[in-house]
């Protein structure tokens, strides 16, 4: 089985269907990356598409310093930095808001548990959701890049190209406050 | 749920304060300390209700993470993104083209924040309005009774200025012109008297030379004559007699007195 790294050297030589594999590989876990810094269904597909389109054209741009995985998350997470710039004028500028009515949408799919354990699921999940997309950008990208990434300390200072201290008080500090929305949510809920 | 529950508030519903050891504990929570790090940290759970309350409620935190982490996993769509890349490893055949300058401006225009739209909206009216204005030859004035506006105002016709040659005062040439002829109008003055009296002082030879002729004839006739500073004392008493001054006269020949003199005089009992 050949590495991120053959096949992107494949790829740069001409090979498109070794770039095809690097696709496959990871296309799930940037859009999960996406979904989680975003909290869209749309918007995470739209961003993990762009991701890619963006690395194929700049293969060149590639070097082996890095690794692949590190690449595409540092494009995935610049894509989804743009993408929150734009969603944010369009909010300013009055149209609607779509990250919650796109991400109410997705949470209402595919549940096959019982009526009652499904909503106290889909309401659990989405407190989460709403927590996750509280933080500041900042702290939301750590958080997701590990949580659903399972990236390393290194992998997602690399990505993000900050001190490997950065990464670690930033968690430090978005979980703490992920702990406080979540127990505000726990208590809204209990009384139930 | 319960469960989870527990971990993740505490009993009073606020986050205790950690021990300022954040980083350490969430390289513990995630397996990345090494073996050093995690005894020491291990070791300082022991003691610190804080941390160990701390790291119970990340896990809680954690477990929910995950949880909404495969429900989102699970429900991926497909995401065409093999699709996309053909269409862009096209494009990246083709050469891209240049996009036009509207089209940037306009992109510039919609990413723009709201206040900068605004002020890009408001700054172009101002622009086109005071253009009207000028094109309409309009007068604005404003005083007690408000802004008023004046529009077909004929064009102010600017007189053609008449250069008055300025006098800003005399030239070098002048100058110098000046300078020479009030140098030679005194050179001329000194002239003029240093000539008057070498006249006077040559007549005066001319006429004492002709006393002396004279006196020198008589001494001839006479046998026994006065001596010649006599003679020349009779000759310029008489120059003297006849009004004429002598220049090389001395204070005696004046008649002017010398202070011993006069002190001598008083001094003498009468």
């Amino acid at each position: 089985m050949k590495t991120d790294e053959q096949l992107v050297e494949r790829a740069l030589a001409g090979d498109s269907d070794a770039f095809g594999e690097v696709v496959r590989r990871w296309e799930r876990k940037i859009y999960a990356l996406n979904y989680g810094i975003l909290g869209s269904v749309e918007d995470a597909r739209d961003a993990a598409q762009e991701t890619f389109i963006a690395a194929y054209r700049n293969l060149q741009g590639f070097r082996g310093e890095a690794k692949v995985s590190s690449w595409l998350h540092r494009i995935a997470v610049n894509q989804c930095i743009s993408r929150q710039r734009r969603a944010r004028v369009r909010a300013e500028t009055g149209i609607e808001d779509e990250v919650k009515a796109t991400g109410e949408r997705f949470l209402s799919t595919g549940e096959r548990e019982s009526p009652a354990s499904a909503t106290e699921k889909r309401e659990r999940t989405e407190a989460v959701r709403k927590a996750v997309a509280s933080l500041p950008p900042e702290l939301r990208e750590v958080v997701v890049m590990k949580e659903f990434e399972d990236l390393t300390f290194q992998e997602i200072a690399d990505a993000l190209q900050i001190p490997l201290s950065t990464v670690k008080s930033r968690l430090y500090t978005a979980l703490k406050q992920l702990r406080m929305r979540l127990e505000r949510y726990s208590l809204e809920v209990a009384p139930r | 749920m319960n469960e989870k529950k527990d971990a993740t508030h505490t009993s009073n519903g606020t986050a205790p304060r950690g021990c300022g050891r954040g980083e350490e504990l969430v390289a513990y929570l995630y397996g990345e300390s090494d073996a050093a790090e995690s005894n020491s940290f291990r070791q300082h759970l022991t003691s610190c209700a804080a941390c160990r309350e701390e790291l119970s409620a990340f896990g809680g935190v954690r477990h929910s993470v995950r949880e909404w982490r495969t429900e989102v996993l699970s429900g991926t769509p497909a995401l065409d993104i093999r699709e996309a890349l053909t269409t862009a490893a096209v494009e990246r055949r083709e050469p891209e083209r240049k996009r036009s300058a509207v089209a940037a401006l306009r992109e510039f225009f919609s990413l723009s924040p709201l206040w900068l739209q605004f002020g890009t909206v408001t700054a172009a009216l101002v622009v086109c309005a005071l253009a009207a204005l000028t094109f309409a030859r309009t007068e604005v004035s404003w005083d007690a009774n408000g802004l008023a506006f004046r529009t077909g105002v004929p064009a102010r016709v600017v007189k053609e200025q008449v250069r008055v040659p300025v006098q800003t005062g005399y030239t070098d040439e002048q100058v110098n012109a000046l300078v020479n002829d009030r140098v030679n109008n005194q050179l001329d003055g000194i002239r003029a008297k240093w000539e008057a009296d070498n006249n006077q002082r040559v007549k005066y030879l001319e006429a004492a030379l002709q006393q002396q002729k004279s006196a020198s004839r008589n001494a001839t006739q006479i046998a026994r004559g006065p001596r010649t500073s006599m003679r020349g004392n009779s000759a310029r008493s008489q120059l003297a007699d006849a009004g004429t001054v002598d220049p090389f006269s001395t204070r005696e020949e004046r008649g002017v007195p010398h202070l011993t003199d006069l002190l001598d005089a008083v001094n003498t009992p009468q």
